[in-house]
């Protein structure tokens, strides 16, 4: 029994000395990687400064052209749009910035599976950590973890779960310089041919307090901070109405936060060519989408 | 699938009455035995049709009405199905029946046979034994063994890694494209039902890895439950090693009592499609199950009438199609078991035949591959080895070799494993 027990421990051990110095390895690889998305994470969150950020989901990071809003206003701009992912995500990313600056402009572009709704079949918030956990001894960042799930918090103290699923990208990110300069902007191509089928609505969906919770605590922060905002809901196709999203909207206007709703947009509806699929913009609809934004912000500039 | 401490009720219920019946079988004369056992047998098995089966036989029982321009519907129940029904009741069921063939005595000690029952590492999702096997295990005092904690963590660990690396990293994959078929060709969906049926082996085959390393490291002597079943040279094989002790709970007490195959041909044909119907039910409160199981019974009577259940050539090519087509066969069944309908099986089956084109794995996408594959590949590695070149590579028992795999297993479940909450596949039986 002994014999066995001092073996247990000294497996664990020489684990913990593996993690230790695996985890150091990675914080170093994720400081000093010379591309693709770690560098473009960690330029974002811990150098650069921008006047506009676009946050979101998916439907950011592929619908919004930072080019053309950079072009048509003369102020510099990041597509922080993340695949996947909400206000958990969106809302450590805007900590890490404001530690260090404050943007002129926000651009949030709200969904309702990411940013309000739990998330079905499973409503596992921890997913929305992945990104930060490099980050977890960041300002802040552990608040989150402690709020999604506390063990989450305890996971980023191991290097080898901190770095959970990341380390051959970081790897590859640390080695090589692939580096796409689009500013975050993910232009997606292919065209609908044809209508989507009507999915039967089934359940309800359930409001995620968490998320709805950060939502409030984003917008409070921004405007604490005087940091305008503008929260868009961009074109589904095939859309009736927005009206799902009404605990948000009612959140912006308690706080004088602009709503722009573009979700189901007569223009947009008559151009299926501009969609991938229902829920996404292609590079085509997303330039179209990107102009009328820059419209609307140098109108309520004059 | 729920944890409700109430469903604890269930378990003593179930654990209670075939208790009770075994003790009440040893006394009962030759002519009544028959009936009781049926009772009691019945009683038991009462939970598991209520819950895992009221709704489908309802559900079912209007669709059919209904195409016969009846209206007639029980009123649905929303109860959740307790965790493990499928396994303890068989477990207790198996042990009553075993007393009623005489194969094992009625347990006196109540407590005794309620730890047989609700054995916690094998509750949930199996394996199950027998009472021959788990009781004396039970009433023996336990000493500690080095050799056999050892062998328990080492379980364990493998158990936990082609779960966790394997399992639920292809399933985030597999339920991408199963959920949303036909956005995509046929060889995408057939790249994710090959990798269904390495996850369906990895999650099943690893949980009862993990519920056999605990019990051994307690001291207790779990049955194997998995004999690396892809590498079976026919249907009837695969059976031999795939879930056994299941294989061998519907040979005692379904196949066997039919007449097994001390009967004619047909009647031995018709034993056998039985014993995987009922295979099948037991799996699941749905038609997929159903035909899944009925999959297996027709393949394995195709095997027998031509007599391709066994090879016993040495001819390494012939054994290695054998495989393959088994496997083959294996994968297009599993489809039906993971698919929500029969129409849903049937549409990827079709996306396959129709519509092939070139794989898409981008929603996987390039580091879950490289993961996957790393961890398939030791998966393959050991298998093959354990199955074929047992003695070979003997450098890897060295002590020093030993270590630094179970560190490197252990640092890949923390860096490779999908740790954010992974479901038991077998969990929901």
């Amino acid at each position: 029994m002994k014999k066995y027990i001092v073996n247990i421990i000294l497996f664990f051990a020489i684990v913990l000395a593996i993690d230790f110095v695996f985890g150091k390895a990675c914080d170093y690889m994720n400081a000093h990687a010379k591309g693709g998305e770690t560098k473009q994470m960690y330029d974002l969150c811990m150098k650069d400064q921008y006047d506009i950020l676009i946050m979101g989901s998916s439907r950011a990071h592929h619908h919004y052209v930072p080019q053309i809003i950079e072009d048509s206003l003369g102020m510099s701009c990041y597509n922080a749009g993340h695949d996947g992912n909400g206000i958990i995500l969106m809302y450590g990313i805007y900590q890490m910035i404001v530690n260090r600056y404050q943007p002129k402009l926000i651009i949030y572009d709200v969904e309702t599976a990411f940013d309000l709704f739990e998330y079905k079949p499973d409503n596992n918030c921890s997913r929305y950590l992945a990104a930060q956990k490099p980050y977890y001894n960041q300002p802040g960042i552990g608040q989150i973890f402690k709020d999604v799930a506390q063990e989450e918090y305890y996971k980023t103290y191991s290097g080898l779960c901190r770095y959970n699923s990341v380390f051959i990208p970081l790897a590859i990110d640390y080695a090589t310089t692939r580096t796409i300069d689009t500013k975050g902007y993910s232009p997606l191509s292919g065209e609908m041919t044809k209508e989507p089928e009507k999915k039967e609505k089934t359940e309800a969906p359930i409001i995620d307090q968490l998320k709805l919770n950060y939502m409030r605590k984003f917008i409070i922060d921004a405007t604490e901070r005087e940091i305008p905002m503008l929260m868009i809901v961009s074109p589904k196709y095939g859309t009736e109405n927005s009206n799902a999203l009404q605990p948000i909207k009612e959140i912006c206007e308690t706080y004088n936060v602009t709503f722009l709703d573009y979700y189901a947009d007569p223009e947009f509806k008559m151009h299926k060519e501009w969609f991938k699929e229902p829920m996404h913009l292609n590079d085509e609809g997303a330039k179209v989408f990107s102009c009328i934004i820059v419209n609307n912000i140098k109108e309520r500039k004059n | 699938m729920n944890w409700k401490p109430a469903f604890a009720v269930v378990l003593l219920g179930v654990t209670l009455i075939t208790y009770w019946g075994g003790l009440r079988l040893v006394n009962k004369k030759a002519n009544g035995k028959k009936c009781l056992a049926w009772l009691f047998a019945l009683l038991a098995v009462l939970p598991l049709l209520v819950f895992k089966y009221y709704n489908f036989l309802n559900d079912s029982l209007s669709l059919g009405l209904a195409a016969i321009g009846l209206k007639f519907a029980m009123p649905g129940l929303n109860w959740a199905i307790p965790v493990g029904i499928s396994f303890f009741t068989f477990q207790a069921v198996g042990y009553m029946l075993d007393v009623y063939q005489g194969k094992t005595e009625a347990e006196k000690n109540l407590l005794d046979y309620v730890l047989f029952v609700s054995f916690f590492p094998q509750v949930t999702s199996g394996p199950i034994s027998t009472a021959n096997e788990l009781l004396p295990q039970i009433k023996a005092t336990h000493k500690f063994d080095y050799e056999q904690g050892k062998q328990g963590l080492k379980f364990l660990l493998w158990g936990m890694f082609i779960k966790l690396v394997i399992a639920d990293r292809l399933g985030l994959f597999v339920d991408t494209v199963y959920d949303n078929y036909i956005h995509y060709n046929g060889a995408t969906c057939f790249v994710a039902s090959l990798f269904y049926t390495l996850q369906i082996y990895c999650d099943f085959a690893g949980y009862s890895l993990m519920a056999i390393g605990i019990a051994r490291t307690l001291g207790f002597n779990l049955p194997d439950n998995f004999r690396r079943p892809y590498f079976a040279i026919s249907i009837t094989d695969f059976w031999k090693r795939w879930h056994i002790t299941l294989t061998r709970w519907l040979t005692q007490h379904i196949y066997i009592p039919l007449g097994g195959n001390r009967c004619s041909k047909a009647r031995n044909y018709w034993n056998i499609f039985v014993t995987f119907l009922v295979s099948g039910i037991w799996h699941g409160a749905n038609w997929t199950f159903i035909v899944w199981g009925s999959i297996h019974g027709v393949f394995q009577i195709i095997e027998k009438a031509l007599g391709w259940q066994k090879y016993e050539g040495n001819k390494g090519f012939v054994k290695a199609i054998r495989i393959l087509v088994t496997f083959l066969l294996v994968n297009f069944a599993w489809i039906f078991f993971r698919m929500p309908s029969i129409g849903d099986a049937f549409g990827m089956i079709a996306q396959m035949v129709t519509n092939f084109g070139k794989p898409n794995l981008s929603d996987f996408g390039g580091s879950a591959l490289m993961m996957s594959a790393i961890g398939l590949f030791i998966l393959f590695f050991k298998d093959v080895r354990d199955e074929f070149l047992t003695n070979k590579f003997s450098f890897l028992d060295r002590k020093a070799v030993r270590w630094a795999i179970y560190i490197v297993l252990f640092c890949m479940i923390l860096n490779f494993g999908v740790l954010d909450g992974g479901q038991f596949i077998y969990v929901s039986f």
